[in-house]
């Protein structure tokens, strides 16, 4: 007889199970899905080393193809157990013109982010893969582009390039975009590309010299080696030990791992929420057969097994196809963030799939389990009267009609429905609540990268105009020609009746120590340069002004347990220099750790890496005007304002963060379509009775629309509010911490108050109001004469 | 003028792809001001009838005609509308709204045909209620919820908001179905008041009591009307034992 009752409540309350099953579904899926990102992100970075095989140590050098000490020094080192070099040859931008491309309009014109290095695959270390995450092979005519390269030059596979390389030009078809793990993040100021070990070996013989290498060592003792190395005074572009300083430069990527971490926690959340939601109100719903079956005889106990079984049917199912929709779920929500690093996707992580929808499983019989033990404790007559008369009767808080005489009745009752109703209610509240922080916390992030002001903690000074030459390499080995350059632009402007100044930021790698000599670490310094005196802002003490003063990042004063008034020692060739510190700032550059040094300090050219740009100042005018002057003035240099500049410095971080900010408002926005639409169902059904007597008693459905979907839309309004004070409110905890780890130690976070305010509240009202008023058109579907046929 | 003129009305269900005519070529007139009850076994269409000429379902056939206007023409939301100001409606169970208390579910029909209309009709609209209650019997109890109240006082409260709105004609499936004696004889001698103050009531009923406080009786079976007994305007006390046992004579004659 069970069974019969079973398959009965099955198939009469068709609309209320389907809406469970469907939130078993969502609960399962999100779940699954979201647990096995989480584990999949959080030891994604390090998997992703160890898959490419990071060396121990590796240094990126420019040669002249013919002597190679370094290539000595390596292969006759004794501390040295396994090792590689990976020849490349140094691209400019007119070396790559793109022939043949699907995007439309289509572009020939080459955009490097920085200095690219034309290779063949690596096969010991820094191994690199493809979009697919399967190890990178190429056959001749192929090219590898890695992913922030083909995604500033929207190249796709299919497209054809040319590769010039001194006079040798040759057609590639692009054939992979790859994961680069030790340089493909957008951090590294280095990128390769990639072609078959036949097409490099033309190039080499053609043009007989390389110009990058790339020099990969395992070694057996670091201590040994790194005397050695030091020993050996090598000139490199960057040395870098240990994988730290790649995780490092990885932070967007763990960022967005830590973001993916939020939102998926709270879509598990989400998933419990409206889980207890259903069941709740479902088992409400049955309160009248219950009430009958006790009144028949049926005792607790049968009654109890036999929603037991019900539910547990519909877990089962719910679970199963949440499982397999979990899958595609997770992978389309790591592929559209995580895109510059290879994910583990392995057997355990779908035995956590499986363990998750069994918790779902579990979680439903819970709720199950205690709903119906509170059936126990009510009497029949109270069961079969839903609860609603008798001794269980507590007077409802809610707003009297007649004092609301402003109001519309749709929106009175709209308002009275959640005022009487606020736990139920509360659950939507949540939900929407959740999902406006997931939006706003992120754009917070977002629109603090994007401002100007964020110039600053970039330890530089805003100016009117920045200019990129396309010489930096050439101003890093030659200074002279960048401070040429720099009279030119002044001597230009001055001839142009403008008076104008140029500054840069020189950049120098020097190892440097505070107290043990033996304890030496490559710093970043800067120094600046040019007619233009800046001043930068300090966080505490004041700027270098003496030869031997020096200010330096809060993060390399705490790494180096130092303050203002200690010395820092900077090493090089010539012997030892002190440097006393004056005061301390704030920089995201280079991770947070760097220095700065006063104009007057002397630092050895040959220590230099390079200018970000040359800034232009223009007496009494404004940075557009400028820019726009300079433009003309200049037209072979890119002349950029602090936006752009900003754009082309950290475009790549932004570019994932805006990629990231795209994933969650979709799923937000998804969330909240599928969340209103299955409550609104539940609600409605619940409603039947009170739609058909309002339809009766000639109530419109476009009145009766109106108050189903202003109460959604009331929620929402609340959710949005309470959303965006929590996120000003922890914004500073939950954001200010990442900034803190690339360096931004005292940011104060922007708020873009018309995205914030407006542009995404919009969004969420448009979609989710769309979804209420669409699902609120099944009032037509009721018949007022319904009423006929009771409730 | 009539009140409703009904012609050839036919009403058709189809169940699992077989036809049923509930309604077969009704043929009636319920003249302005007169309470008409309309009686026969269950599943003869007496309720049918009266959801279909009051336009809350929707006839396969016919011609409805209320106050003059053709129900056929009106669009879903004018028959809405219709419906609000001009229809009021008495159902077997008191169908109220659960959040709202008895008084709001009383102005709450009124406060919606006057959107628009100013805070001064909706003072007027609170006055109606309150007289409307008083009249009742309800006033006692109108800021209870309706799960606080007896089956009575929920039925009057109904009577209430279906008068609200100062309808020219009122609908009432039962109104005394779900109720005792005592009850049943309260609301029926509110109906028998709103009717002799001018108001068209058409009701259906199982009840010889009910029936007999009307003006006429009208015997419906098999979807078709058998027969109609006139009674005259009802005038109260002994008369009603006389006239039930009129239509207890006609309705054992018609086979009920």
């Amino acid at each position: 007889m069970f069974f019969r009752i079973l398959v009965k409540d099955l198939k009469r309350k068709k609309t209320m199970n389907v809406i469970l099953l469907m939130f078993i579904i969502l609960a399962a899926m999100f779940l699954a899905g979201s647990v096995d990102n989480l584990i999949a992100v959080n030891g994604a970075i390090d998997h992703f080393l160890s898959l490419s095989n990071m060396p121990d140590f590796f240094n990126v050098a420019l040669t002249d193809g013919e002597t190679d000490e370094i290539a000595d020094f390596i292969a006759d080192c004794a501390f040295v157990s396994d090792y590689e070099i990976f020849d490349g040859f140094s691209l400019l931008d007119e070396d790559i013109t793109i022939t043949s491309c699907r995007e439309e309009p289509a572009r020939t014109r080459y955009e490097r982010s920085n200095i690219l290095g034309l290779g063949c695959v690596p096969e010991k270390f820094m191994k690199v893969f493809d979009e697919d995450d399967r190890p990178l092979s190429l056959k001749p005519g192929e090219i590898a582009f890695p992913q922030y390269e083909a995604q500033l030059n929207h190249l796709q596979d299919g497209d054809r390039v040319r590769i010039r390389v001194g006079e040798v030009e040759q057609d590639f078809t692009v054939a992979a975009i790859v994961k680069d793990a030790a340089f493909g993040t957008p951090m590294m100021g280095f990128k390769r590309l990639f072609v078959s070990a036949e097409d490099f070996a033309r190039y080499a013989e053609q043009t007989g010299q390389t110009h990058v290498r790339i020099y990969s060592v395992d070694y057996t003792d670091r201590q040994a080696f790194r005397r050695a190395w030091k020993d050996g005074n090598f000139m490199v572009i960057s040395n870098v030990e240990d994988g730290s300083v790649i995780r490092m430069c990885y932070i967007m990527d763990m960022l967005i791992s830590a973001v993916l971490i939020v939102v998926s926690v709270c879509l598990i959340l989400i998933a419990f929420l409206v889980l207890r939601f259903t069941i709740v109100f479902t088992l409400q719903e049955d309160y009248r057969e219950i009430g009958i079956m006790k009144a028949i005889g049926i005792r607790d106990r049968g009654i109890k097994g036999l929603y037991l079984v019900k539910y547990l049917a519909l877990s089962v199912i719910g679970s199963v196809i949440g499982l397999l929709l979990s899958i595609p779920f997770g992978k389309e929500l790591l592929d559209r963030t995580v895109v510059y690093i290879v994910v583990e996707q392995s057997y355990q992580n779908r035995m956590v799939n499986v363990a998750c929808v069994a918790g779902v499983v579990l979680v439903v019989m819970t709720f199950c389990y205690v709903n119906t033990g509170r059936l126990e404790k009510i009497s029949v007559m109270e069961a079969v009267r839903c609860g609603l008369t008798g001794e269980r009767f507590h007077a409802k808080e809610r707003l009297k009609l007649r004092k609301r005489m402003h109001m519309r009745p749709y929106f009175y009752l709209a308002l009275n429905d959640i005022v009487s109703s606020l736990k139920r209610y509360g659950v939507l509240f949540a939900i929407f609540c959740l999902g406006t922080m997931l939006i706003l916390l992120p754009l917070s992030a977002s629109s603090t990268l994007k401002s100007e002001s964020i110039i600053d903690m970039f330890g530089m000074s805003p100016s009117d105009a920045y200019l990129d030459t396309g010489k930096a390499e050439i101003y890093t080995a030659d200074m002279d020609c960048m401070l040429r350059d720099m009279e030119d632009i002044e001597a230009k402007l001055k001839e142009a009746g403008l008076q104008g100044w140029t500054g840069v930021d020189m950049g120098y790698i020097i190892s440097c120590y505070a107290h043990d000599p033996e304890d030496t670490v490559n710093y970043f310094i800067l120094q600046e340069m040019g007619s233009w005196e800046r001043s930068y802002t300090v966080v505490t003490g004041r700027e270098p002004e003496f030869a031997n003063e020096i200010m330096i990042t809060e993060m390399t004063a705490e790494e180096l347990q130092v303050g203002i008034g200690d010395t820092i020692y900077f090493q090089t060739a010539d012997g030892t220099d002190e440097y006393v510190i004056t005061g301390t700032y704030q920089s995201m550059m280079n991770m947070g750790k760097g220095y700065r040094v006063s104009r007057s300090a002397r630092l050895d050219p040959v220590y230099a890496s390079g200018i970000l740009c040359i800034q232009v100042e223009i007496e009494g005018m404004e940075s557009k005007e400028a820019c726009e002057k300079l433009a003309s003035l200049f037209p072979d240099y890119e002349v950029m304002g602090t936006q752009d500049f900003l754009n082309d410095m950290i475009g790549g971080i932004i570019g994932q963060l805006d990629a990231l900010m795209t994933a969650i408002v979709s799923i937000v926005l998804v969330i909240n379509s599928l969340i209103t639409i299955l409550i609104m169902k539940t609600i409605m059904t619940r409603e039947h009775g009170d739609i058909v007597l309002l339809k009766s008693i000639g109530f419109g459905d476009g009145t009766l629309r109106a108050w189903q979907t202003v109460r959604i839309l009331l929620v929402l309004a609340a959710a949005v509010a309470a959303g965006t004070l929590l996120s000003n409110l922890l914004g500073p905890f939950l954001i200010g911490p990442i900034f803190g780890m690339m360096g931004g130690t005292s940011v104060e976070l922007v708020t873009n108050t018309f995205e914030a305010c407006v542009v995404y509240p919009l969004l969420l009202f448009g979609v989710t109001g769309i979804s209420a008023l669409l699902c609120a058109g099944g009032v037509k579907k009721v018949a007022p004469g319904e009423v006929n046929t009771g409730e | 003028m009539n009140a409703l003129t009904i012609k050839d009305l036919c009403k058709t269900y189809i169940v699992n792809k077989r036809q049923n005519n509930v309604l077969r070529n009704i043929n009636m007139e319920i003249a302005e001001g007169e309470m008409v009850a309309v009686m026969g076994p269950s599943g003869s269409g007496k309720s049918t009838l009266l959801y279909t000429v009051s336009g809350m379902d929707v006839m396969t056939a016919g011609r409805v005609s209320f106050f003059g206007q053709d129900l056929g023409s009106l669009s879903p939301a004018e028959m809405s509308r219709l419906r609000l100001t001009e229809m009021g409606f008495i159902f077997q169970q008191m169908y109220l709204l659960k959040n709202l208390s008895i008084y709001d579910n009383i102005i709450l029909p009124a406060f919606q045909s006057a959107q628009g209309k100013g805070r001064e009709r909706r003072r007027q609209i609170n006055e109606r209620a309150r007289q409307l209650m008083h009249k009742l019997g309800i006033v006692e109890v109108a800021e209870h919820d309706i799960n606080e109240v007896s089956g009575g006082q929920l039925q009057r409260a109904c009577i209430c908001r279906s008068l609200i709105n100062e309808p020219r004609m009122i609908f009432a499936d039962e109104p005394t179905g779900a109720l005792n004696q005592q009850n049943s004889r309260a609301v029926m001698k509110e109906l028998n008041r709103i009717n002799g103050e001018g108001t068209t009531i058409m009701l259906v009923t199982h009840d010889r009591n009910v029936a007999a406080r009307s003006d006429r009786v009208l015997y419906i079976e098999d979807g078709t009307i058998k027969g109609e007994y006139v009674l005259g305007k009802f005038g109260g006390g002994e008369e009603t034992r006389q006239r039930e046992r009129k239509i207890s004579d006609w309705l054992m004659e018609m086979g009920f």
